[in-house]
């Protein structure tokens, strides 16, 4: 894993644009794949905005960014110190259900799902939460 | 995001709103607020022209659906409603009840975000103004 370039922000929407930029300048200094970026970048905005909106619910709170390559992966962690929630255990939209019947929030960690190769949840030693969102075959040899 | 009105002449009379930007959850609701105030105003036919919207998350798909439904003269969905409110505007894409909101020219970025969430066949996109506005 290369050393990674961190960001730490205040959890507010106004923020996002932001954090978009840092991952993607992160992203693209080492020639990445610019569709692959795209992708990362999509995914990452989803599981930013459920961290402001769902996680911390408007209070004041904190989103540390991380981004680095694992070899050609993209790599994004994003950490927060909102009550400890597991976007990975949303389950995927049951085409069998009546769509009426299917929640809203399951379509930001849809996208999450579709567009990285990895999506994993741990829990902080110090209570947090840390969302790593990863996307092979993005750097470019 | 910047959100530029302007008004063109097809077979009716159509406003095109033009989104400049990125479109997220800090911004969305501008957008149907903008909607709101077109169709209190008389706007019934509206090209929303994304060619320089760079980004969109899905809370802009919200946005886009909720501006379909208001320049049909409906309430926009309760977020609430989820994919039953998506499934419900490609029920009436069948019966052409949304031919009044066209979308125009999407940009890789956002194409992508209307692709993976199966939202491109819900709506009328164009590739161009003028092949929009002509659809009217």
């Amino acid at each position: 894993m290369d050393q990674p370039l961190r960001l730490r922000i205040a959890a507010d929407l106004k923020n996002l644009a932001t954090i978009r930029r840092f991952v993607e300048s992160a992203a693209k200094s080492e020639d990445g794949n610019p569709e692959a970026i795209v992708d990362m970048l999509i995914a990452m905005n989803e599981a930013a905005t459920n961290i402001i909106i769902h996680g911390y619910q408007g209070q004041p709170g904190i989103i540390e960014v991380e981004v680095a390559y694992d070899e050609d992966a993209l790599v994004v962690s994003l950490r927060d110190q909102a009550p400890i929630f597991d976007p990975t255990l949303v389950p995927a939209p049951d085409v069998t259900l009546p769509p009426e019947q299917r929640p809203f929030g399951g379509m930001g960690v849809h996208m999450m799902r579709q567009l990285t190769d990895e999506l994993t949840h741990r829990t902080t030693p110090d209570g947090g939460n840390e969302l790593i969102l990863v996307k092979e075959d993005v750097r470019r040899a | 995001m910047e959100i530029v009105m302007k008004e063109a002449e097809a077979r009716v009379p159509v406003t095109i709103m033009q989104l400049h930007g990125e479109l997220d959850a800090s911004n969305y609701l501008d957008v149907i607020a903008k909607a709101k105030e077109l169709h209190a105003a008389g706007t019934r036919n509206l090209v929303l022209d994304l060619s320089d919207l760079s980004f969109m998350a899905s809370s802009g798909l919200v946005a886009l659906h909720s501006t379909a439904l208001i320049m049909r003269g409906d309430e926009p969905p309760d977020p609430e409603h989820g994919w039953g409110a998506f499934h419900a505007i490609a029920k009436e894409r069948e019966t052409g009840l949304i031919a009044n909101c066209k979308i125009c020219n999407p940009q890789p970025a956002v194409l992508r975000s209307l692709e993976i969430t199966g939202f491109k066949a819900f709506l009328d996109v164009y590739t161009d103004l003028d092949t929009a506005l002509a659809s009217f």
